[in-house]
């Protein structure tokens, strides 16, 4: 193997410890981060661990501040979080067998679309009083707490809900409305 | 004193803010505020005002419409974004969607992040300055006497409130929904089967109903019936609690509670 590809390995295989290997309160890692470590290339690094990951079925994906993932200028791929995700979805019984109830999927599914139909927010209020139409009341309170604390939902002092962070690097939203009003 | 057209002029002001701080916090449209009206009128009184307080006012008035231009931009990129959809719309199709649909659906656009957690020498130093940040008294076990003759078996429901463990509010509220739960499905039905009832699909909610089951049947909102030659025992809800003081004869139903009994109870609903 030539130097420089040794040099790409060494690289690559320093990319998916970070990536891998928690190191702050949330997963991921932050582009300056990798620019850091890896050096100005390190899109082509992180581009080259993408491509070795889709083989098992594992992808990159990068998330900005803003919650964008498309055509992000070099300071925002600075700011922005590197997250190794599933390139496929899972099956039920994958989601069952890592601790998931089905009716806890659902009530997010549900909150998920409701939240994204009123631009993104909507008083906690709100959304429990809809959720309770569907789903047992005593549970509603505590998933909702469960989800914002796991990052799914986000809710100010206002107790407003918003879409939380890890909803935007794991859930496809446009393909979740799709999927709910086709 | 102030005069009433001064106090007029402060109320617009006033009014205003408040119009942009529910904008703001309730996520209402933020074009059902007149930004450029509102705007001439603070323009107009803005000669008027002579006291600090009144221009405070007028620069709060002006920061608050700020943030609700802010707002009506992003209403608009999200509106012509593709994940716009019609709430009304949204929530009949949702109506129409069973619990295990949603899920299926959910699934199909979930890429969960996949990652490692390992303990690092930082972890352990941020551990260790956490533990050493208590004073010493905190932990002082020696001066602890163990009462072994007054250590009860079991904690009671007024031993939590008081250690403010359970809230009897909150308690109340889960038992009331958890009945309204059981009216639901025996609705047409004198009875229901307990096992039928109290069965989940998985285990930790299966022994969470059970134990709610007994408070219903212990604070008089359902009656049991035993038929012991075919160990079956069902559940007969009454349609308004009656207290249990003021129950003729009490007695205890010891039912027994297991994983094995709850693998049995799925492979029989899968059977069915």
């Amino acid at each position: 193997m030539s130097e420089e590809k040794a040099l790409y390995a060494r690289k690559v295989k320093k990319a998916a410890r970070m990536l891998f290997f928690r190191r702050h309160r949330k997963p991921g890692v932050k582009g300056w981060e990798l620019k850091k470590s890896l050096g100005k290339g390190y899109l082509k690094i992180i581009n080259l661990l993408d491509a070795e990951l889709k083989k098992i079925g594992l992808k990159i994906k990068i998330v900005s501040e803003d919650g964008l993932e498309d055509k992000l200028s070099e300071d925002q791929l600075e700011k922005a979080w590197f997250f190794v995700t599933t390139s496929e979805t899972l099956t039920v019984s994958d989601a069952v067998a890592s601790g998931w109830r089905i009716d806890d999927l659902a009530v997010l599914a549900v909150t998920l679309a409701y939240l994204n139909s009123r631009h993104g927010k909507a008083s906690r209020n709100d959304v429990e009083k809809f959720l309770k139409e569907k789903f047992p009341h005593w549970k509603i309170s505590y998933n909702i707490d469960r989800f914002v604390k796991m990052g799914y939902l986000a809710q100010d002092e206002n107790e407003v809900l918003h879409v939380g962070w890890r909803t935007k690097a794991e859930v496809d939203q446009k393909t979740l409305m799709e999927l709910i009003l086709t | 004193m102030v005069s009433k057209p001064e106090r007029t002029n402060k109320e617009i002001l006033l009014r205003l803010i408040s119009l942009c701080d529910v904008v703001e916090r309730k996520g209402i449209n933020p074009f059902e505020v007149e930004v450029k009206e509102a705007l001439e009128s603070i323009r107009q009184l803005l000669s008027k005002w002579k006291s600090f307080e009144e221009f405070c006012l007028d620069a709060e008035a002006i920061n608050r419409l700020s943030k609700v231009v802010k707002l009506q931009e992003e209403w608009v990129q999200h509106k012509s974004s593709l994940l716009y959809s019609d709430p009304e719309m949204v929530e009949s199709k949702i109506a129409k969607l069973n619990v295990e649909s949603l899920a299926e659906i959910f699934l199909k656009a979930w890429h969960p992040i996949v990652g490692l957690e390992k303990l690092s020498a930082e972890r352990l130093k941020e551990a260790l300055m956490y533990w050493n940040s208590f004073s010493p008294k905190k932990f002082d076990l020696e001066e602890l006497s163990f009462r072994s003759e007054e250590v009860s078996g079991f904690t009671s429901k007024e031993e939590l409130l008081n250690l403010k463990i359970l809230v009897k509010e909150e308690f109340n509220r889960i038992l009331e929904d958890f009945w309204n739960e059981l009216l639901r499905e025996t609705k047409g039905r004198e009875k229901i089967s307990y096992w039928n009832f109290v069965f989940a699909e998985n285990y930790e909610e299966f022994v969470l109903r059970a134990y709610l089951t007994s408070f219903l049947v212990s604070y008089g909102y359902v009656d049991i019936e035993t038929n012991p030659l075919e160990e079956e025992i069902f559940i007969v809800p009454r349609s308004k609690p009656k207290k249990p003081e003021l129950q003729k004869r009490s007695t205890s139903l010891v039912v027994p509670l297991n994983y094995s009994r709850w693998v049995r109870l799925k492979e029989q609903k899968q059977v069915e």
